[in-house]
């Protein structure tokens, strides 16, 4: 006959408060843990998803102003032919005092990838470069498109960047972005010249031409 | 099966069988994500992280 546990008794209460306290733990751990999947979800979020959401709308935002604008072009030119290229001349030179938050422009860039194109804009500030209409933001001071100088913009890295004072006789663009990507530790900047233009009533230039069709003009 | 558990207790209030408790547990998450992208989301970067990466200076 085996002796009766003398701890019988007392069983009962001692798993139903060992029972709680694993309730009260187990809780706790189901909050952290749903805390740390949230803060995981916050930061997919903010790397990945809002910049996808905020690029669709620039590249849409820049399809639709750039469509607008041909539109216009095309009402105020009427039958008048487009001039022949070899009376472009000098670069036309556009000097609207813009204030900050004026878009100017649009910009293509083939090699940034597909919808890259973006409204630029006057100004830097995050009011800019965080818009979802505009996104490249024109260094307020320096020149503009076409004008001898330098035609300096930012962008984040889903957009592009100018500054190149020793060569004061080209006509160049300067783009500035943050580098690496998701990170503010340094500066990318790139730098390109002037090769040549065509006013907007002679349609895109056929470097971009594809695009513009494919992206929306 | 002891203890108290959030989830269990969710588990445990959904009806029918396992393959439409999993089928419910799945739109409800779908639903948590829609609402935390669209309106939480937003609303914590606007409180916590106003992105720092403006060129003026």
């Amino acid at each position: 006959m085996p002796e009766p546990d003398p701890v019988t008794p007392h069983a009962p209460e001692r798993t139903r408060s060992l029972r709680r306290r694993v309730g009260v733990v187990g809780v706790l751990g189901e909050i952290l843990l749903t805390a740390g999947a949230l803060i995981l979800l916050f930061l997919g979020w903010q790397l990945w998803w809002n910049d996808a959401i905020m690029a669709a709308q620039q590249s849409d935002a820049a399809s639709g102003l750039s469509a607008e604008w041909a539109e216009e072009g095309r009402a105020s030119r009427g039958d008048e032919p487009a001039p022949a290229a070899e009376s472009y001349g000098d670069p036309a030179v556009d000097t609207t005092p813009y204030d900050n938050g004026d878009t100017f422009a649009v910009m293509y860039v083939p090699r940034f990838g597909e919808d890259s194109q973006r409204q630029v804009t006057e100004g830097i500030g995050l009011d800019v470069l965080n818009s979802f209409e505009a996104g490249v933001g024109h260094y307020p001071g320096t020149q503009m498109p076409g004008e001898v100088g330098n035609f300096a913009i930012a962008a984040h890295r889903s957009a592009p960047v100018p500054h190149r004072p020793d060569l004061p006789t080209d006509r160049i663009v300067t783009l500035t972005s943050c580098n690496p990507l998701y990170s503010t530790a340094e500066r990318i900047i790139a730098y390109g010249v002037l090769e040549s233009w065509q006013p907007a009533l002679a349609g895109p230039p056929a470097e971009i031409a594809a695009q513009v069709e494919a992206w929306g003009a | 099966m002891g203890g108290v558990s959030m989830y269990g207790a969710l588990w445990r209030a959904m009806p029918g069988p396992v393959w439409v408790r999993i089928i419910l547990l799945l739109a409800i998450a779908a639903g948590v994500v829609y609402a935390l992208f669209t309106w939480v989301f937003p609303w914590v970067d606007g409180i916590i992280n106003p992105r720092d990466v403006t060129v003026e200076q």
